[in-house]
């Protein structure tokens, strides 16, 4: 595994979540939320850029596995669990499992999808996709278009679109109903030449708004979701190089933070809004002894400015970190990071995890 | 994660006030049909250490609009020369409720044959970490195994948890299962048990107390020629619910044993259709405590199958009848009530081999009731 070379721009966390309760639910403001922290944290835990570009190649042409736990507070963690197949059944009938538990960006997200692909002419393919629940009532049901590079299909283009719940109001044991259906518009895609890539992900949904009818009073009475959330990748990777900016295998990685959220919420019949706006920096040493290990250390300094109701607070965090990874294997990664708040002299909590993708 | 969690929780709620399936005359005889046929279960079972991915999915359509569901996965992936991962990923359902459980174990390996582990429940709360360890003898081919594992689970739960709830101790969670095979004979088993989880939640206004336990054990011994398939199988569940809501306590304690034989015999003369034959006997006990009102539930059903399956190419085609009494007496709440109605189905399947992917395809008719008797479909992958 040769030096890496990178510049990356990552665009990553544009996120919309908006939730609203009915008069007598309570969506009070998490503590997550107002962490200084939690955008070091969200940066230094994801997988690296690296990483991610294995798997983004591998999206619809193998077979992968990750996951990556690591402390956001003292009970809430920064997850990411998914796994992906992509089987041959046919020459023109193929299978694309997805199956994912994230926790991140202040919401859960655990779904099990499935596409079976029908290929009408080379590179093109339909699909009928779904979420084959084990509660009938949440199950999914839609279809796809898929457009892959014929040879490799490491650059693809997927549209997807689901009923998500489709048969919600049908077979619903608890009596639960909800007011109109809820449309999933899911597209990813993935265009890569030379050293240059770019990915991008969205998951867009329409509002959910369930009444349970026969609650009792002191029960849940209606509630009210929807999530949509974009990400997006772009990448210039020039591989083999022998020499890095700095020493033959030390390089230097620098990231750039930016992160803006805003959140309203009604919490026992009192409005507030929220929002954060951190801006940071981090500045780390890569150093690669051998093929298998790489070593990182650097420190990473944000400042974040928030707003709650028209109540203003500046707050800067900082964590030094160092990771190691070992890749034991072509495309079999493991990582293991640990961190420590440098302003405060507190333990700054640490991540693991692992990718492989076969 | 959270909405598995509260369903888990609203079936074992459920459960608690109910003998669910083991009230239900027809559920039985549904998951009998339903479920893999021999042939593939035994794929099923080879495939657990040998594969790389091992993924069985399979939806039934039950009384009231629900599933008998089994979603589970597994991954065998070397991660380096002498270190291995193996993962497990469940997500069943059932009118008892839904078992959601992903475990993962690292394995090294220290000797031929044997690897020692570490074992984790990965979750995206870490209130329902678990950590344990774990061993697998495992042949060369890892066609024949023995893989055994003990995690604590939720062992962070007291410390870590956003229910308020307070465990009085740790919940182990034992877990085996092996294969053996030779020639025309394999024998496979399993054993899933936890030991009681008590968890009170003195701050809650509603639920104020939960307790359960599960224990499952699974055997197949089979023969499989190629002129004829025989096949033994146990099934042994016992559940433990318990609950105090509003200050009124429940519990509920189950137990279903399932015996099933079934032979698939040679093709009758003349024409390309094997006769499988299928015999069931299954007996439950359900032993109930509503605010201190003892009731009781027991079960017998003896139950059977006859049917023909013909080899067409890549698909198999069957069709068959498949019967059960099941006899059910109560006791407790109520006059004691004792009934024993007849049940079958009439039932045709399709089950297609395409490549590292099996699918099936099955629609059923109840010929007493003179109703749709519910669709299934099964997939299972091996790659």
């Amino acid at each position: 595994m040769g030096f890496c070379e990178e510049r990356l721009v990552r665009a990553a966390a544009a996120v919309l979540l908006a939730t609203a309760l009915a008069r007598a639910a309570r969506a009070a403001p998490s503590g997550e939320l107002f962490d200084p922290l939690k955008a070091i944290e969200y940066d230094l835990y994801d997988f690296a850029p690296e990483e991610q570009a294995l798997w983004e190649e591998s999206r619809w042409s193998g077979n992968a596995v990750r996951l990556d736990l690591g402390s956001v507070t003292l009970k809430e963690l920064f997850a990411v669990q998914e796994a992906q197949a992509n089987l041959r059944a046919l020459p023109w009938l193929g299978f694309h499992l997805d199956v994912q538990d994230d926790r991140t960006r202040e919401a859960e997200v655990a779904r099990f999808s499935a596409d079976v692909l029908l290929r009408i002419a080379p590179g093109v393919e339909l699909a009928v996709s779904g979420t084959p629940d084990v509660v009938k009532q949440d199950s999914a049901v839609g279809g796809a278009l898929l457009i892959t590079s014929a040879a490799d299909r490491t650059r693809y283009a997927v549209l997807r679109l689901l009923d998500d719940a489709a048969f919600f109001n049908l077979q619903n044991p608890s009596g639960a109903h909800r007011d109109s259906p809820v449309w999933r518009a899911q597209a990813e895609g993935r265009w890569a030449s030379g050293p240059f890539s770019a990915w991008a992900r969205a998951d867009l949904g329409t509002s959910s708004q369930v009444r349970y009818a026969a609650a009792p009073p002191q029960g849940l009475q209606a509630s009210s979701d929807q999530r949509s959330e974009a990400e997006a990748h772009f990448r210039w990777a020039e591989r083999g190089s022998a020499a890095g900016p700095v020493l033959p295998r030390l390089a230097l990685r620098a990231v750039a933070l930016g992160w803006k959220e805003r959140a309203r919420g009604l919490d026992a019949g009192a409005r507030y809004g929220f929002s954060r706006w951190d801006l940071g920096g981090r500045l780390g040493a890569v150093w690669t002894p051998g093929e298998e290990w790489t070593f990182e250390a650097g420190y990473v300094r944000i400042h974040s400015a928030q707003d709650l109701s028209g109540a203003s607070l500046g707050r800067w965090g900082d964590k030094a970190y160092g990771t190691a990874r070992w890749a034991p294997r072509e495309r079999v990664r493991l990582h293991f990071l640990l961190s420590h708040q440098v302003t405060t002299g507190g333990f700054g909590g640490f991540s693991g995890g692992l990718e492989v993708i076969f | 994660m959270r909405a598995v969690l509260l369903c888990a929780v609203a079936g074992c709620a459920a459960g608690a006030a109910s003998a669910g399936a083991l009230d239900d005359p027809m559920f039985y005889l549904h998951e009998d049909t339903y479920q893999l046929t021999p042939g593939r279960l035994a794929q099923w079972e080879a495939g657990q250490l040998a594969q790389r991915g091992n993924v069985w999915i399979d939806l039934g359509s039950i009384e009231g609009g629900e599933y008998d569901a089994v979603e589970r996965g597994v991954l065998n992936l070397d991660l380096a020369s002498r270190l291995s991962l193996h993962a497990e990923l469940r997500n069943d359902r059932d009118p008892d409720g839904r078992v959601t459980r992903a475990v993962a174990d690292l394995l090294v390996n220290v000797a031929p044959g044997l690897w020692l582990g570490a074992s984790g429940v990965p979750a995206a709360r870490k209130q329902d970490y678990g950590v344990g360890g774990s061993v697998l003898v495992a042949s060369a081919s890892r066609r024949r195994y023995l893989l055994a594992r003990v995690v604590a689970d939720q062992f962070l739960y007291n410390r870590t948890n956003l229910d308020g709830g307070t465990r009085a101790s740790p919940v182990l969670h034992a877990q085996a299962q092996g294969r053996w095979e030779e020639g025309a004979w394999s024998v496979a088993g399993s054993v899933d048990a936890t030991t009681e989880s008590e968890t009170s939640f003195p701050g809650a206004s509603l639920v104020t107390f939960e307790a359960g336990s599960r224990r499952e054990l699974s055997l197949h011994g089979r023969y499989a020629a190629p002129a004829l398939e025989l096949d033994a199988r146990l099934d042994v569940l016992r559940t433990h619910q318990a609950r105090t809501q509003l200050g009124a306590s429940s519990a509920l304690r189950q137990t279903v044993t399932t015996l099933r034989l079934d032979g698939l015999l040679p093709p009758l003369a003349g024409t390309r259709w094997r006769p499988r034959l299928g015999l069931r006997a299954l007996t439950g006990e359900a032993l109930g405590d509503e605010q201190g009102v003892r009731s009781s539930l027991t079960r017998r059903e003896p139950g059977a199958r006859i049917a023909a399956q013909r080899e067409d190419g890549k698909a198999l085609w069957e069709l068959g009848y498949a019967l059960a009494v099941p006899v059910l007496r109560r006791t407790g709440i109520g006059p004691a009530a004792d009934s024993a109605p007849y049940q079958d189905k009439l039932y045709g399947s399709c089950d297609l081999s395409l490549g590292p992917v099996s699918l099936r395809a099955l629609l059923s008719w109840e010929v007493r009731n003179a109703r749709f008797g519910g669709a299934n479909a099964n997939v299972l992958m091996q790659f």
